[in-house]
């Protein structure tokens, strides 16, 4: 019989049984799983799950649908594959139809049928994902998410399902190899990027920037994993049972035709050089060199006067192409070797001094998301060095489950450090400062921000959609930030700065709702005047960016960085933060004072002393000054009063030894929620007895101000409870709730 | 007759149905317990009647919805073909339509008692100790009256069309999702996890209070109409056909 006519024989039979559509049906609905019992995404908050609104509405939907309509389409592989077996109908059909043609038949119309489905769930969750997502939805990111991070799975699935069953022909042995798989997946495998296969690590996805980075790393495990599995799959073909010859006897038959195992050899090898090659994340060692961070001897007699680079990212592949320029000083009349620290990913093509080749070896020691290179430079007093680089950059291994962070596409670019540019990491500074400049060629309509106090102009508009940035700023490092941004100025009198306000256009009609640039204005005027001015306030501006979601905000020398996650819809609706959107506006902007760097331990999670405290107690004195006394003690004092009288009739807190008798996970489970309850809601409350008892407001904000403006002690530059409770020479016991 | 209920039962309980059902009422309980029922509900225990009655509200629905399936089961196409048959059998009609109520209904309450044991399983395993004694009131008073009323009414219902079983399958998963008033609302997860907190006291005594018992009597009572007023329907119908 025609293979092509036999397919389609097999794809209507499985089209008109039962059993297909309602594993079709089942994998419609198996996103629901991911919008309540597996939200794999990354929360952002304590009191809540915060994720973006792409990750609670399409990306966990689709990840929970990815495992369920993998293990679906597995169980439906398996009782596919033993249907003829379990029929006693099998040496019939083996009589018309070679077995080797039906298994791959049959294979060819469950990968059908797994597209239908997909296919049927895409087009069924679009209305609800445009009615959730609302301003933030693109079709793109939709059909991409479904297609990578749900779609991706089920293909394996089948593969591995109908290969255990061609290497077992028994069904319940099969379904037992697929759990014991799956199982490694979610459990053995989950934290290694390209290991688990059902389960991908995706840690937040963006609604206002792009997600090509975490695209691409997905789509490439899944690649790897597909590749291995069409080979095992082949090979499990070659077992395929003929003439009532065992596995081994069918094997020694079935390999005649050379081309069968010769492609399971290419596709095997391909797999492995592809998880072996993989391009994402670099090679550091496990151990954290700080040294290889901090130059402990730097050279003597070479010193840099200036640098500069020509940057070409490019967004169509994410990779970035440039040429680095630095003036050098070499008083010690004969060659030096200088090292320099380059992003793992990136190649050096050539290294001139004075217009000559010189010769430069790059190091395999990778270490703390860097790696280095060593240039001999000539014995010349001035040398002029340029070096070519270029590639993908690469992620630190460390954090190689949270993929994502270096977006490079034609909507968002975060070009941090070394990514810009190789820099020198043994050679100082000719004089104070080092005048850095930097071009960067950009899509037209995208505005570069400049971490920090450095500044940004056109050059010039090329004539192919692009421009040509110029970044002027100091020393060896730069951080640009480049989107669809829009920027809106808000002068701060009091301060005495101009806040530059910058934040996607798509998050515009949010921003504007909540007006948020009167928020942030009347924030900054007041934690200014109340608490005292941000170390990091530039010289007359201050840049406010938002960034794409990276799991928390830092500040510098006249920029702070708010994550995209605290704009969300989820987080504005967040009521331990404040009863309305801008009033949890207020919430994250005043995290800029307290709790941005240095300012609370991150490894103290025992107690409930943290950012949250003085920051929901500050929100609060913001709220009462803009809108009264009242719904500032509705929307915080009273809903804090509430809060903790029901923790203390919480049964665990009143019969602690039910709690430790649970098991661990229910025990952090429980006590995680607790403390949330406690950072967000206790200490704010004790904060505000404090200020009752200290003598008001006034000498509550004397108290703070004189903490926030503290000495640092270098070893332990933490705020700590006690030094806040021997600020207002009060003790554990006066603050009690009970 | 003992031999007709245990054919019938059998034909329920040894059913890919039944076993579906179970496995998702037994894995929606164990989400409902390692979930909100662990923390305690309403400050109590969380192996307090109060926490045992949200759970089981929480799984009612679910158990509802089983119980209809295996109505649903009774009143399909296959069996009404088979009517005259069984209408042409020396049994009397109203007792063998008492006998597969009676085999729906022991169906249904062998599904309440896995979902029961999983919770005490649970609290055993974590907690250790269970006063079984306390548990059984508030499995009374949430499992029994919705359970005769769905029984009587899929059973009404069917007579006018099998299809409109499907129909009160829809009204049961509406009345539990949407925000009805106490008096209204099928499931009892709002006054479990709410009244204890109405009281003063923490942790109070379970009981019940008065108007919570007229209507959960009423339900019951008449759940039980409608399946007597159904089965004089149905002999009423066989008598003419014959």
């Amino acid at each position: 019989m025609n293979t092509l006519r036999q397919f389609r024989l097999e794809l209507t039979r499985l089209l008109q049984s039962r059993l297909t559509w309602l594993a079709i049906l089942l994998t419609a609905l198996s996103p629901i799983a991911g919008l309540t019992v597996y939200r794999p995404l990354y929360s952002s908050s304590d009191s809540g799950y915060v994720t973006t609104m792409q990750g609670m509405y399409l990306a966990n939907p689709a990840l929970a649908g990815g495992i369920l309509g993998a293990v679906v389409f597995a169980i439906l592989t398996v009782w596919s594959m033993d249907r003829l077996r379990r029929d006693g109908m099998e040496t019939l059909t083996h009589a018309v139809v070679s077995p080797m043609t039906a298994a791959l038949t049959r294979l060819g119309a469950l990968l059908c049928v797994s597209i239908l489905a997909q296919a049927i769930t895409t087009l069924a969750w679009l209305p609800y994902a445009i009615m959730k997502l609302g301003a933030v939805f693109d079709v793109e990111s939709y059909l991409l998410i479904h297609l990578i991070f749900m779609y991706g799975a089920i293909p394996l699935a089948i593969l591995f399902a109908s290969a255990a069953c061609q290497f077992t022909r028994r069904a319940d042995l099969s379904l037992a190899l697929f759990a014991a798989f799956a199982t490694l997946s979610l459990t053995v495998w989950k934290e290694k990027w390209q290991l688990c296969w059902l389960n991908p690590c995706v840690w937040a996805v963006s609604d206002d920037f792009s997600n090509y980075r975490i695209f691409r790393s997905v789509a490439y495990v899944r690649l790897t994993w597909l590749l291995a599995m069409a080979g095992l799959w082949l090979l499990s073909y070659l077992c395929v049972r003929r003439y009532g010859k065992g596995p081994l006897g069918s094997f020694a038959h079935n390999i005649r035709r050379f081309y069968r195992p010769a492609l399971a050899a290419v596709l095997a090898v391909c797999s492995i050089l592809l998880y072996t090659g993989q391009p994402f994340v670099d090679r550091s060692t496990a151990e954290m060199d700080y040294d290889f961070l901090f130059c402990p001897a730097p050279l003597e007699t070479v010193t840099c006067s200036g640098r500069y680079a020509d940057v070409r990212p490019d967004p169509k592949t994410g990779c970035v192409y440039g040429q680095a320029r630095f003036q050098l000083q070499n008083t010690g009349g004969q060659e030096q070797d200088a090292r320099f620290q380059i992003d793992p990913g990136y190649k050096i093509a050539s290294v001139r001094a004075n217009g000559a080749d010189v010769p430069f070896s790059v190091d395999s020691y990778q270490a703390m998301g860097e790696k280095m290179f060593t240039v001999t430079l000539p014995a010349e007093a001035e040398i002029e060095l340029v070096i070519d680089y270029g590639g993908f950059p690469q992620e630190w291994n460390l954090v190689s489950a949270t993929q994502g962070r270096h977006e490079i596409s034609d909507t968002y670019m975060s070009l941090e450090n070394h990514q810009l540019s190789p820099a020198p990491f043994d050679v100082l500074y000719a004089g104070e400062t080092l005048p850095a400049m930097m071009d960067i060629v950009l899509p037209g309509h995208m505005t570069p921000v400049l971490f920090g106090s450095g500044a940004t102009e056109l050059l010039k508009e090329n004539g192919d959609g692009t421009k040509t940035w110029r970044m002027t700023d100091e020393g060896y490092s730069m951080i640009l930030y480049a989107g669809d941004y829009i920027r809106e100025e808000i002068p701060v009198e009091p301060a005495g700065i101009t806040v530059n306000f910058y934040y996607s256009r798509r998050h515009q009609s949010v921003m504007e709702a909540m007006d948020a640039a009167e928020m942030i204005r009347r924030t900054i005027e007041f934690c200014t005047e109340h608490i005292g001015p941000l170390s990091f306030y530039g010289d007359g501006s201050f840049n406010l960016i938002e960034s794409r979601c990276s799991g928390g905000g830092y500040a510098g020398d006249g920029a702070s960085l708010a994550d995209e996650l605290d704009f969300t819809a989820n987080n504005l609706a967040d009521s331990s933060k404040g009863s309305s959107s801008a009033q949890v506006t207020i919430h994250e902007l005043v995290h800029q004072w307290w709790g941005l760097g240095n300012m609370f331990d991150p490894m103290d999670e025992s107690g409930i002393w943290s950012a949250e405290g003085l920051t929901c107690y500050t929100t609060y004195r913001i709220v009462k000054a803009l809108y009264g006394e009242r719904e500032a003690q509705a929307s915080f004092v009273d809903a804090w009063q509430e809060a903790v009288d029901d923790y203390y009739k919480d049964f665990y807190v009143r019969h602690p030894e039910y709690l430790s008798a649970l098991p661990e996970q229910y025990q952090a489970d429980i006590a995680n929620n607790l403390r949330g309850m406690r950072q967000y809601n206790e200490m704010p409350l004790k904060i505000w007895k404090a200020e009752q008892l200290v003598g008001g407001e006034e000498a509550m904000d004397e108290i703070l101000k004189g903490l926030f403006g503290r000495e640092l002690n270098p070893e332990y530059p933490y705020l700590t409870y006690q030094e806040f409770l021997d600020a207002c020479h009060l003790t554990e016991e006066d603050l009690n709730l009970e | 007759m003992n031999k007709i209920f245990r054919y019938e039962l059998r034909r329920l309980l040894w059913n890919k149905l039944f076993f579906g059902i179970l496995l998702v009422s037994l894995g929606y309980g164990w989400l409902t317990l390692t979930g909100s029922v662990v923390r305690g509900v309403a400050h109590t225990a969380p192996f307090s009647p109060w926490s045992f009655g949200y759970y089981l509200s929480q799984a009612l629905p679910l158990i509802c919805l089983g119980e209809l399936f295996f109505l649903a089961f009774f009143f399909s196409r296959e069996e009404r073909l088979l009517r005259p048959l069984t209408q042409a059998t020396p049994i009397r009609q109203r007792r063998y339509a008492a006998l597969r109520c009676g085999a729906v209904l022991t169906a249904t309450l062998v599904l309440c008692l896995c979902v029961a044991v999983l919770a005490v399983g649970f609290y055993v395993s974590l907690f250790g100790w269970v006063d079984y004694g306390e548990l059984i009131l508030p499995a009374l008073l949430t499992l029994i009256p919705p359970i005769v009323f769905c029984l009587g009414a899929g059973i009404m219902l069917s007579r006018f069309n099998h299809t409109l079983i499907y129909a009160l399958m829809a009204a049961v998963i509406l009345l539990t999702v949407l925000p009805l008033p106490p008096l209204t609302n099928f499931s009892l997860s709002g006054f479990f996890s709410q009244f204890p907190l109405t009281v003063e006291k923490l942790d109070p005594a379970f009981h019940v209070p008065g108007w919570l018992a007229i209507h959960q009597i009423s339900l019951t009572v008449l759940g039980a109409f409608l399946a007597v007023f159904a089965a004089n329907v149905q002999r009423n119908s066989s008598c003419q056909t014959m």
